[in-house]
This record gives structure tokens, C-alpha cells and sequence, in this order.
């Protein structure tokens, strides 16, 4: 509990402006919204006229009507994504291996408690970080919407929305945690962190650009859900689902597996 | 001089796996063009007639699609993402890995004046950002010329990458008024990564709405790429506001840190 405490208080002044951050982006491209409607073209006649094979390739699909606020919102998600694997890769990155670094891994380790106990409040404590950052996101995204919605915050689809962002942010934790325990030391593990991070994200690019790298789909999360299938048909991909949480168990479970093994610097 | 020399033997490796890699990225990017290039012209004949906003909306307003130098400005706004991070981060460590790995008690103590430690650190980050960029250049030159069958516009490429060295000179700045500013800093990835990448989404944000004081915030608004193949120049007001706060950070820096407390072992 001790642990879980101290790991809290550590983190609050960098959630705190992780949060400001992302309500700052929410405001900023809904106060905009209204802006972009009042141009009144009506988008969804004008994309009926097109081949479909365009908008698919232009990752537009047919049904995303900019005008409507559901699917401006929509093209949000793209943004929570990045921001949310940022935060989460590098709690999880540096939180397994912040004693190390801080030299006082001679304190903490030698208290009479297992290794798995230092580690499973550590995680816990990222795991409620991220669910905040998630939460305050959420809160946000009703707030501001509702703003520009005649009152209607939307609230099934974009709890449906969060609900994929929190299983991306879970699967990044892990993989942050992951790193953490199996490299060396803090900045490594950052790094290779970071590196991950952007280099997903030039896979999901690059799938947008050529459609004969559709196979890279798999390798990069930022794939795994769509804004506008979550925000427009209210469906979530399963099947995504189910293989981001599998992933993560995996990762966390060798996380436990390489820290209980870790050879601490002291 | 040895202060230079020692930063510049330090950040060697990591300098090292940044040029490649952003070279990399490019290269591959690169690569898909001839692929795509016919394409290409066909969705520059069905964007065109779209209405304005929704062009915005997807980014494509005032988008040539059909030139080598068009394609390459899409895959070099994200060799500006990740070249932000990387001088974001030199930015920051340059000054804080004194205190955060306990040596400044060695070499602050030296008799050399706390500006000229900070001077000789500022010119070991800007050695390495050339560096990188001279890297880049190259690459981005060699792989350009050889997968353009007709001639390009010598100094619209030039104008593009160039747009590398004064982002990276920003974030670099900024990285380096953010350590003198904040006591004490643990890990400098967080810090830098989380900062480009607001600014990014910002800007990301900023493509589809065209809002002028939005716009002000983020620094690769400054330098837009498919702005700068439209007017063939920077924009000066822009390109004054990058002054401004470049010189700014650079002053904040040195005037914070010679009163700063430093903590010792």
C-alpha cells in the first residue's frame, strides 16, 4: 500500500499536466467545429458520387460525414492514441526502473517484502494513472461535444471509444513495464520506448499510403481500432480487443518474469 | 573546448542510430513513390474537384500531387517529428545530466565560468543538429535524384528539408530552457517526447481548421510544408516569431542557470 502511495504522488504533478494537455486539445478542435459547420456543404451527398475503392484508400469511410459531430470527433482518436501511448509506454518504462536509477534500489529491495509485491502496486498504480488520463479525457470529450451538440454529449459512443483508447493505454503500459524490467537501465528502456512508439506510428502511416503493405496492419496497435467505426457504428473490433489484452497479459506476465530475475544495481 | 569535445564523444552513439534512422525512414518512405506515383495523378484529378473544406478536412488543399517533391514533403513532416524529438532531447540532457548523474560537482567546479560550460554545451547540441542535418540532406538528395525520372525543383527541396534545421534548432531551445527552468529532471525522454508530440497534434489539428492564432502555438505550423511549395519562400512573420523565442529560450537559459542552485552529492 506503502508503495502504491509513493508511486501516486510521484506521478500526480506530470498527470496532472497530461490532462491539461488533452482537455487543451479537446477544447481547442471543438471550439473549431463549429467554425468548420457553419461552411454548410453537405459532404455526404457530394462523397455518395465516388468510388468507394478512394475513400477506402484515403481511410475516409464512406460514412464519415465531417459536418456531423460525430464524425469530426472522430478524427480525434487518432490524436488520444498518440498521446495515451506516450504517457502510458513511459510511466511503465520508468516506473519499474525508477529505483535503479535513483539509486535507491538498496532501500526498497531490501524491505521485507517479494519482489512481486514491489512490482504489483507499481503497476497498479499505473494502471489508475491511466484510467484517470482516460477518465479526464472522457469527461472532456461529453463536456465539449454536448457544447456543440444541442446538449448531447453522445455518451454511448464515445464510453465505447474510451473503452478502446483504455485497452490500447493498457497494452502500451505493458509494454513500457516490459521494457522496463527486461533492459537495462531507465534510459534505455525510454528509449526503446519512444523508438517503438514512433516507428508504430510511421507503420500506420505507411499502410494509409500503400495499399500493398495492408499486411503491417497487425504489427502496429494504432491500427487496431478505427475512430469512425467506434464513433459512427458503435462497434468495437473484438477481435482487436481480445488480441491488444492477450498481448498485454503476456507482457506483463514477462515483466514479473525478468524483474523477479533482474540482477539490481545497487 | 574539451567541455565540446567530451559532449560530442558522449552523444556520439545515439547521434549515430538518429541520422540512420531518420535517414532510414526517409529512404523507405521514399521508396514507395514510384509505386504509387500513377495513382497518384489519378487522385489529384478527383481531389480537385472537391469542395474546399473537405480538402482541408483531409489535408490535400493545394496539394501537387503529381511531382516527386510533393510526395516528399508528406514523409518529411514525419522526419520533422522525429528529428524535434531527438533535438528536444539533446536539448534537455545536455545540462541535466550534470545534476542528474552527480557530476556536477566535478565539473562545475572547474575554473571555467557557468556561461562558457553553458556556451560550449549549446555549441556541442548545434554541432550535432548540423551534423544530422548535413546527414539527412544527403540521403534525402541521393534518393530524390535517383527516383525522379524529369528534373525537380532544386530549391523547393532545398526550402523542405532545410525546415529540419530550424525545427530541431527550436526544440533544441526549448529543451534547453525547459532543464534550466525545471529543479531537477529524472528522465528526459518523457519530457521531450510529450512535449513534440502535443505540438504535433496541435498542428495535426491546426491542417484541418486553418485557424491563424492556433496556429501561432505550434512550430511546425511555422515551417508548412505544403505552404512553402505554394510560395516558394518562409513565411517572414513566422520566421521572425522563430527568432524571437529562439533567442528568448537561449537568453532565459543562460540567465536561469547562472543563479541556479545546484545540488550536490
Amino acid at each position: 500500500m506503502n508503495i502504491f502511495k509513493k508511486e501516486m504522488k510521484a506521478n500526480v504533478t506530470s498527470l496532472i499536466i497530461w490532462c491539461c494537455a488533452q482537455v487543451f486539445i479537446i477544447y481547442a478542435g471543438m471550439m473549431k467545429y463549429q467554425g468548420f459547420i457553419d461552411s454548410h456543404v453537405d459532404m455526404s451527398k457530394l462523397l455518395a458520387g465516388f468510388p468507394k475503392e478512394i475513400m477506402v484508400i484515403f481511410g475516409v469511410g464512406s460514412s464519415l460525414d465531417l459536418t456531423k459531430v460525430a464524425g469530426f470527433y472522430s478524427v480525434f482518436f487518432l490524436y488520444f492514441m498518440l498521446l495515451a501511448a506516450v504517457h502510458a509506454v513511459m510511466f511503465g518504462a520508468v516506473a519499474v526502473s525508477r529505483e535503479e536509477r535513483d539509486h535507491c534500489a538498496d532501500f526498497l529491495y531490501a524491505k521485507p517484502i517479494r519482489r512481486f509485491q514491489v512490482i504489483m502496486p507499481k503497476l497498479i498504480a499505473g494502471v489508475i494513472n491511466i484510467l484517470i488520463f482516460n477518465m479526464v479525457t472522457f469527461g472532456a470529450s461529453v463536456f465539449f461535444i454536448s457544447l456543440h451538440n444541442n446538449g448531447d454529449g453522445m455518451f454511448n459512443q464515445v464510453s465505447l471509444t474510451m473503452l478502446a483508447l483504455f485497452i490500447l493505454q493498457l497494452f502500451f503500459l505493458a509494454l513500457g513495464a516490459m521494457f522496463g524490467a527486461v533492459l537495462k537501465n531507465t534510459k534505455l528502456a525510454t528509449s526503446v520506448s519512444g523508438a517503438f512508439i514512433l516507428g508504430f506510428f510511421l507503420i500506420s502511416v505507411a499502410v494509409d499510403l500503400y495499399d500493398k503493405l495492408t499486411f503491417l496492419k497487425i504489427f502496429t496497435p494504432f491500427k487496431y481500432f478505427e475512430g469512425s467505426t467506434l464513433m459512427l457504428d458503435n462497434q468495437l473490433s473484438f477481435t482487436s480487443a481480445v488480441i491488444l489484452l492477450i498481448v498485454s497479459v503476456i507482457f506483463f506476465a514477462l515483466t514479473f518474469f525478468a524483474f523477479n530475475r533482474r540482477d539490481l544495481k545497487t | 573546448m574539451n567541455i565540446l569535445k567530451q559532449e560530442l564523444r558522449m552523444g556520439r552513439k545515439s547521434l549515430i542510430i538518429w541520422c540512420l534512422s531518420l535517414a532510414g525512414i526517409l529512404v523507405l518512405f521514399m521508396l514507395i513513390y514510384p509505386s504509387i506515383s500513377s495513382q497518384l495523378e489519378d487522385f489529384q484529378k478527383v481531389f480537385k474537384s472537391f469542395p474546399i473544406e473537405f480538402q482541408r478536412a483531409l489535408g490535400i488543399a493545394d496539394l501537387q500531387l503529381n511531382t516527386i517533391l510533393s510526395y516528399y514533403q508528406f514523409p518529411f513532416t514525419y522526419i520533422l517529428l522525429a528529428g524535434a524529438v531527438q533535438a528536444m532531447n539533446m536539448g534537455v540532457a545536455v545540462i541535466s545530466s550534470e545534476i542528474r548523474e552527480k557530476t556536477g560537482d566535478f565539473l562545475f567546479v572547474k575554473p571555467v565560468t557557468r556561461n562558457r560550460i553553458i556556451s560550449m554545451k549549446i555549441m556541442a547540441v548545434l554541432v550535432q543538429i548540423l551534423i544530422t542535418n548535413a546527414f539527412v540532406f544527403v540521403a534525402a538528395l541521393i534518393t530524390v535524384s535517383i527516383l525522379s525520372a524529369e528534373p525537380y525543383n532544386v530549391k523547393l527541396f532545398v526550402l523542405i528539408t532545410s525546415s529540419l534545421l530550424f525545427i530541431q534548432i527550436f526544440f533544441a531551445s526549448l529543451g534547453l530552457f525547459v532543464s534550466a527552468f525545471l529543479r531537477r529532471i529524472r528522465t528526459v525522454l518523457p519530457i521531450s517526447m510529450g512535449v513534440v508530440f502535443i505540438f504535433y497534434i496541435v498542428f495535426l489539428l491546426n491542417e484541418t481548421l486553418k485557424d491563424d492564432k492556433l496556429g501561432l502555438i505550434s512550430p511546425f505550423g511555422y515551417f508548412d510544408l505544403s505552404e512553402l511549395s505554394k510560395t516558394m519562400n518562409y513565411d517572414s512573420l513566422y520566421l521572425l516569431l522563430w527568432f524571437v523565442l529562439v533567442g528568448l529560450f537561449i537568453f532565459l537559459t543562460f540567465r536561469l542557470f547562472a543563479r541556479k542552485d545546484l545540488p550536490s552529492i
